[in-house]
């Protein structure tokens, strides 16, 4: 959805009310039942949110999809693609987690 | 006009499902990610494995009918072909999600609620997305 800002696979005017919804969706949650939809979270420097983000979106566009494109939808379509997208960046994103935990957030300890 | 109550109560949907289920607070992305025993959560699993069960066994009702609801036909089938750009690109997401334990459509939600940190990654997120685009015109 997001990365179709870049690469044209859907009409724009679907992907506008498709955020549209979601900007109500969060503000539903947010006004009517107090939810907490993100702390400021603590754990990650900003520079990890920086350089992090714009690998996540390099790789969106690269592979054309994301947790929710291929870890969702393609999986659920048992696309090859999205089911070898998917163990990929699982293991990645497990690997690097776990790094992070092991040596970075255990130094802060 | 009336077709677009399908994207708008889509979008809706998928940000309170994110929101209620969690998935919006990264802590909780990164404690499924990190597989330490003392902290080790299931929740990604609950919601993914959830996700894949409803819309797996709603698109076989789907394709039952001649068409889509909104729409006059459903979409061509897409390409299945496995190319260097799906690898490498699958690579940096889940680097890129170990990191933040962001992906894009939490992130969305996130900054939605102006957070702070959600609008900085978001920013990021679609800087990278540009630049993407730009290497694959560049490189094929």
């Amino acid at each position: 959805m997001l990365s179709s800002l870049f690469v044209s696979h859907l009409k724009k005017k679907v992907v506008a009310f498709f955020f549209a919804g979601m900007f109500l969706g969060t503000w539903v949650l947010l006004l009517l039942t107090k939810h907490t939809i993100m702390e400021i979270p603590t754990i990650r420097s900003i520079g990890d949110y920086l350089l992090g983000g714009f690998f996540v979106g390099f790789g969106t566009v690269l592979s054309n999809g994301c947790t929710s494109g291929h870890g969702i939808c393609g999986v659920s379509r048992f696309s090859k693609r999205s089911l070898l997208a998917t163990a990929i960046f699982l293991a990645t994103g497990i690997a690097v987690a776990t790094l992070y935990g092991l040596f970075i957030e255990a130094a802060h300890i | 006009m009336k077709n677009m109550w399908a994207p708008l109560l889509s979008g809706l949907l998928f940000s309170l499902g994110l929101g209620v289920a969690g998935m919006t607070e990264p802590q909780n992305i990164l404690n499924f990610l990190n597989i330490d025993l003392r902290t080790w959560s299931f929740d990604l699993l609950w919601v993914m494995g959830g996700a894949i069960l409803v819309y797996a066994t709603l698109r076989l009702l789907i394709l039952q009918k001649a068409h889509p609801m909104f729409e006059k036909k459903f979409p061509p089938a897409i390409s299945q072909k496995i190319d260097d750009k799906l690898i490498i690109g699958a690579l940096f997401f889940g680097v890129g999600w170990g990191m933040t334990g962001l992906c894009p459509g939490p992130t969305l939600v996130a900054a939605f609620s102006f957070n702070s940190t959600a609008i900085l990654t978001l920013v990021s997120m679609l800087i990278g997305m540009a630049t993407a685009r730009r290497v694959m015109k560049r490189y094929g």
